[in-house]
């Protein structure tokens, strides 16, 4: 079986992990027409279950449209800033077989990217309807990213949208 | 305010029990089978099946569905959990040691002598000590009493309370405690002989003759603050006078304001017991209008800070002449009040040296429209702030938790023990070779208002801390992931004590979150794709405590997401443990608003709480005008004459 050098594996999960939430509370704050693409399409998985789930204060949001639209049309303005973020890998276990298959010892990157969930946890304050003096809330938030499926098909096209896609989310207001 | 309701406000939502019931029981390890799955259905054994079985699990909103869940919940367990929630006062006792006896009396004890023991060389004066010294020796006269007695086992004296005045240590313990500690009056303690003696007049201030005495116990204290609040309210105007608070004859006669610790408790339980008396925030708010804490000599927001949580959506509010001295002694309340609409300020120092403070504090409330009388903003532009502010999303909810076969709540009641008693056994139990385990020092995270003073120290964290935001060399990045058993145990052991909140007695300190995660891998490497899991996330706080005196130094906030998986020890196993810590933050932010649940949540916990069937619990809420509290009531006077179809 083939290899994960440690320190691919770090410099991947925290790359994405860092796109990812750059991009994403710009989204929330600036261009929230665009919130559900950040989202894998509803669909049940092999074992029954249903993706994404997104918990929002302990709302359960049933999909990405909804999210989108709890934003766009309840939300006050937000800013948000991130304080933490940590991230890893949850299994990279098709990674390594995608590299075994293709007779390499070690994995690669691509391999990595395109096979592999990513964890990531975020913490940090928000500012409701104004960024320097709106009243300010802490929140933490975690994420479960996983590579997007039809851009891995796709082989790049340009047209499948996002790289990483949110598979579950669970949002909390803690201050 | 004049009703003297004294409900719970919270209903039994906050927290972990909500959903699942008690999780008191420990249960054995979970079975696992030769692959080293979780043993279920040979048919979930598919891919994708791994630690937790496809079906009768929680509905999507939590609501319980499965026969394994619905036999939980009916345990006695359970039922004593959700009536200890809802029950009205203090008519359900609250801990473990109350539930043997009536209520039982407070006695206070005057020990001195003890400054002359050599222990008083230690950090605390020897108080950790002496207290230790008193419950030990204190057990074996009562437990020689009570034999003498017939009565069997040892009973562990425990002193409720304790302070010192001067020389002197005030200890407050039950009575039949306290004659056990007082035949220790003369014994000699770490070199001196300690004198120990009752009092019978009250310690803080002389009562005088034909008033009441000082409260003996909280509910009495209770009482006497109900009585002042409707003494203070006048409903016609839907103000709440706290002015001149020093001055008031009845509160000096109890002794509020004669220690600089009684008078920094006064306003903080006195919001505890406004926020009592509202089922919902929305009668709150229609209830009090305005607050006067005029005349009062403040000079800090610190004492009465309690007052922006307890009354958010206060629309008048005065506090004029006080001794504030400058905004920046105002700046907790900046973006508090978000419906204030006159502001009185006049009479406080900072008048003098920033007048023009007008601006600034009109610009700190988008809806005031008058200060100190004087009209700042006009009715549209307020209007029009007002409504983008009231523009509000979804409700703060309970939290949602999909546990399956009470694998997580296990885990869950499990690991937090451990982390707090045996980190080591912690570890043999829950973490493998592929565990990784990170942690995070977010230092900078808002507070709770009340702590923004104190300082916050990180230096054993900061070592460990892999914050992305702060570490940003790979090298760093990849030592201060943790991953295996050894390397993880090694920094745990370097990490301070910690007492968590109990998950029981305190549920509103946690929140805590499950659902289903797929592709966690597979423990045994056969499914590269991986198995089912849980993403666990949880929020709360732990003190650290100081390992030799074992009181507590810090008081921290904590998130914590947890994969868990199968495999390990117990058939469940942590695949990856992350922990943010944070300065404290309070546990207002999670607080469900009871109002706004609606009526197929209160429905759903009602079934939950007592089995009803979807249509009884219809019509009980109905009946108890949609209060969950009052409904569980009503269901335990009625529940003999239900027809046994009334029942899921």
């Amino acid at each position: 079986m083939a290899e994960i050098r440690a320190d691919v594996l770090t410099k991947v999960s925290a790359e994405v992990a860092e796109t990812f939430v750059d991009a994403y509370y710009t989204a929330l704050q600036g261009s929230r027409n665009t919130i559900s693409s950040y989202y894998t399409p509803r669909k049940t998985l092999s074992d029954g279950r249903i993706v994404p789930v997104i918990v929002w204060n302990g709302n359960h949001i049933p999909d990405a449209a909804a999210m989108q639209k709890m934003f766009e049309e309840t939300m006050p303005y937000t800013y948000y800033d991130v304080q933490s973020l940590d991230c890893d890998f949850v299994n990279t276990g098709l990674a390594k077989e995608a590299a075994t298959a293709a007779n390499a010892d070690v994995v690669s990157k691509k391999e990595l990217e395109q096979h592999s969930p990513v964890v990531v946890i975020v913490g940090g304050y928000v500012r409701l309807e104004e960024a320097r003096e709106g009243p300010m809330r802490g929140f933490s938030e975690t994420f479960v990213l996983v590579p997007n499926e039809e851009k891995v098909a796709g082989k790049g096209k340009g047209k499948e949208g996002r790289a990483w896609l949110i598979q579950n989310q669970n949002f909390r207001y803690v201050v | 305010m004049t009703t003297g309701v004294t409900t719970r406000r919270g209903t039994p939502v906050d927290g972990f029990t909500n959903r699942r019931g008690a999780i008191a029981k420990r249960r054995s390890a979970a079975r696992t089978d030769r692959d080293g799955d979780l043993v279920m259905d040979s048919a979930a054994k598919a891919r994708g099946g791994g630690i937790t079985k496809g079906r009768g699990r929680g509905g999507r909103d939590g609501t319980p569905t499965g026969p394994g869940r619905a036999k939980n919940l009916n345990s006695e367990v359970f039922k004593r959990e959700i009536l200890r929630h809802v029950a009205t006062g203090d008519a359900v006792p609250r801990g473990p040691r109350a539930t043997t006896g009536p209520i039982k009396h407070m006695r206070d004890l005057k020990v001195t002598g003890y400054k002359n023991s050599k222990a008083a060389a230690n950090d605390d004066g020897g108080i950790q000590s002496l207290l230790t010294f008193l419950e030990k020796r204190g057990t074996i006269n009562l437990d020689k009493r009570n034999n003498a007695r017939g009565i069997k086992g040892s009973h562990p004296i425990r002193i409720r309370k304790h302070q010192q005045e001067g020389d002197a240590l005030i200890i407050t313990l039950p009575s039949n405690e306290a004659l056990s500690i007082l035949r220790l009056d003369g014994w000699v303690f770490a070199g001196a002989n300690i004198k120990i003696e009752q009092l019978s007049e009250p310690t803080r201030s002389p009562t005088p003759p034909g008033q009441a005495s000082r409260a003996e116990n909280a509910t009495e204290v209770k009482q006497l603050l109900q009585n002042f609040l409707s003494r203070r309210y006048n409903a016609e105007m839907k103000l709440l006078d706290l002015s001149a608070l020093g001055s008031d004859a009845e509160l000096n006669t109890l002794g509020m304001f004669n220690s600089a610790s009684t008078q920094s408790k006064f306003f903080p339980a006195l919001m505890k017991i406004c926020d009592g008396l509202f089922k919902t925030a929305q009668e709150k708010k229609d209830t009090v209008h305005s607050v006067t804490l005029a005349d009062n000599e403040l000079s800090s927001l610190a004492a009465v800070a309690s007052l922006a949580p307890t009354f958010p959506d206060l629309i008048n509010l005065d506090l004029s002449n006080n001794k504030f001295p400058n905004l920046a002694s105002l700046h907790g309340w900046k973006h508090k009040f978000r419906h204030l609409d006159h502001l009185v300020l006049s009479g406080n120092p900072f008048e003098q040296e920033s007048p023009d403070y007008q601006t600034q504090i009109t610009n700190w409330y988008p809806t005031l429209r008058f200060l100190n009388g004087v009209q700042v903003r006009s009715d549209e532009e307020a209007a029009r702030t007002s409504k983008q502010i009231t523009k509000s999303p979804l409700p703060v909810a309970a939290p949602l938790f999909q546990d399956e076969a009470q694998i997580a709540e296990t885990f869950i009641t499990n690991f937090f023990a451990g982390f707090d008693s045996d980190r080591n056994a912690l570890v043999n139990m829950y973490y493998n070779a592929d565990t990784t385990f990170s942690l995070s020092v977010n230092s900078r995270a808002p507070r709770d208002p009340s702590q923004d003073h104190i300082k916050q120290e990180w230096d054993v964290y900061i070592k460990r801390s892999r914050n992305l935001k702060h570490i940003a060399q790979t090298p760093a990045r990849m030592a201060r992931k943790l991953q295996g058993q050894d390397a993880i145990r090694e920094v745990y052991n370097t990490l301070p004590a910690t007492r968590h909140p109990g998950l029981i007695s305190d549920p509103q300190k946690w929140v805590i979150e499950c659902i289903h995660q797929a592709g966690v891998p597979d423990p045994v490497g056969q499914l590269p794709y991986g198995v089912g899991g849980f993403l666990i996330t949880i929020h709360g706080e732990y003190e650290e405590i100081n390992i030799s005196t074992g009181q507590p130094k810090h008081h921290r906030s904590f998130d914590r997401t947890f994969i868990l998986g199968p495999g390990g020890a117990t058939g469940v196993r942590i695949v990856r443990d992350m922990w943010t810590v944070r300065p404290y933050g309070g546990d207002q932010a999670w607080k469900v608003d009871g109002q706004a649940l609606g009526q197929e949540q209160l429905v759903a916990q009602l079934s939950a709480a007592t089995r009803m069937n979807a249509t009884y619990s219809r019509q009980c809420l109905e009946e108890s005008g949609w209060n969950l509290e009052r409904a569980v009531v009503a269901f335990e006077s009625a529940r003999a004459s239900l027809p046994a179809d009334a029942f899921v």
